[in-house]
């Protein structure tokens, strides 16, 4: 899952990088709400914990804007103000959750699991499933025909991208951006040899992941090996 | 509240903003030492990952440390602050100042112009005074701007030191707050507290018509 954190005090937006980071998130962290507009306008975020007291405009301002350029991406909003009134302010300009500092790690994670679920239809529960393949987001685990299977964190990533976006095809260019956060070209190899070990690993349900020759990978229900 | 006489009424208002500013201030240390401890405790982990998260702890406990030797400072009448007042090296304030920034390479500190002048007030006070204003700076230059601490007039019964962001710059808003909060008796804490030493000092934060605060110092022999 693709957060974007904005955040212009440096120690809280170093700990909510690393704290998500290690929950798998991949991450972008920013320091003002023009940088955060830019970045959000060009879309592919899951989520954006977005802090209200920032140095050129405040969060409430930047919400109400995304959403006028129909920016429809989950917005957590952070703020030292618990009030009422701001925690209304926050919702009327088009932000999904309200989390007053200072906040539990965990309760932020459970937020953000909440608003990312409501915005995606498919996240029901938590839980993306594509034929006998199932993704359990929040518990980190994959099953096939109810058995478990181990992924490493690239893999997971991956197959969660791709049940994400079942029966799309998902593009080397987006795979290297959102699965290997932009560290990957989309011409290497790379995502070719982790296809190819998630394939491994699904056994019988390998055939659901398809090559699409020259543009990327699809994934559906229907076994391409079979069907 | 409406029963109240009006300078009563001022009071409270003025007491319920220093409340809310102190608490500002306070949660953004608590913050950090609460997140990293939570986030250190939720998985198994290396002797050198615990030392980095300690680390981190220390730092934010040190700013709750310094917060609360502000509001002591704050609570004192200004003539207890005076009375700390001595003829002091200013070069030895600018080195404490650099030696703090050392590992940073946002922070430029220019010793040069400092080396033989001496300033009315305390060596601890002052550069704590001149660190809130960096601090400020810090936390409101735009991404990527290095912040620096020059004097700019050497010469005179007053000495002037410019804390300036260097391009791009601070946003214009975090200036205008700043000069509004010089102008307040009841601004954020870090510069009420630095105003309140260079005032005690015999000196002033003075807004400047570019992306600058200057400090003014009273020279001594």
């Amino acid at each position: 899952m693709r957060v974007l954190v904005v955040e212009d005090e440096a120690a809280t937006r170093d700990l909510l990088e690393r704290g998500l980071r290690e929950e798998s998130f991949q991450v972008e962290a920013v320091a003002d709400a023009t940088s955060a507009e830019s970045r959000a306008a060009a879309g592919g975020f899951d989520a954006i914990v977005l802090d209200v007291c920032l140095p050129d405009h405040d969060g409430f301002t930047l919400c109400r804007r995304l959403r006028a350029r129909g920016v429809d991406t989950p917005v957590l909003l952070l703020t030292g103000r618990s009030g009422l009134a701001d925690r209304v302010r926050g919702l009327d300009v088009g932000g999904d959750d309200y989390l007053a500092k200072p906040f539990a790690f965990e309760e932020l994670l459970a937020r953000l699991r909440a608003v990312t679920r409501r915005g995606r239809s498919r996240h029901l529960g938590g839980v993306l499933s594509c034929g006998s393949i199932e993704l359990d987001q929040h518990a980190h685990r994959v099953t096939v025909d109810n058995t478990g299977v181990f992924l490493s964190d690239t893999e997971f990533r991956l197959l969660e991208y791709l049940m994400r976006r079942a029966d799309d095809t998902v593009s080397r260019d987006d795979l290297a951006m959102y699965v290997w956060d932009g560290k990957e070209d989309s011409r290497s190899n790379v995502m070719d040899v982790y296809v190819s070990y998630l394939r491994k690993k699904l056994g019988r349900a390998s055939g659901l992941i398809r090559t699409v020759r020259g543009i990327g990978y699809t994934i559906t229900a229907q076994d391409g090996q079979r069907g | 509240m409406a029963e109240l006489p009006p300078a009563a009424r001022t009071a409270l208002t003025d007491l319920q903003s220093f409340a809310a500013a102190i608490a500002h201030e306070i949660r953004t240390p608590l913050s950090a030492a609460a997140g990293e401890i939570e986030i250190a405790l939720r998985r198994q982990r290396s002797t050198h990952e615990y030392r980095d998260a300690l680390q981190r702890i220390s730092f934010a406990i040190s700013e709750l440390i310094d917060i609360s030797a502000d509001l002591t400072l704050l609570s004192e009448p200004l003539e207890a602050v005076a009375g700390t007042s001595r003829s002091v090296s200013l070069d030895a304030i600018l080195c404490r100042i650099a030696d703090r920034y050392a590992t940073r390479d946002d922070v430029a500190v220019a010793v040069d112009g400092a080396l033989t002048t001496r300033v009315g007030g305390s060596e601890r006070y002052l550069t704590r005074a001149v660190t809130l204003i960096v601090e400020h700076a810090l936390r409101h230059r735009r991404a990527g701007a290095r912040v620096s601490v020059r004097v700019i007039a050497g010469a005179g019964p007053r000495v002037r030191l410019a804390v300036e962001a260097q391009p791009p710059g601070i946003w214009p808003q975090a200036w205008t707050a700043l000069h509004d909060a010089a102008d307040h008796p009841l601004g954020p804490l870090r510069l009420r507290t630095a105003r309140r030493i260079l005032e005690a000092s015999g000196g002033a934060v003075l807004p400047s018509a570019t992306d600058a605060v200057h400090i003014e110092l009273q020279r001594t022999t």
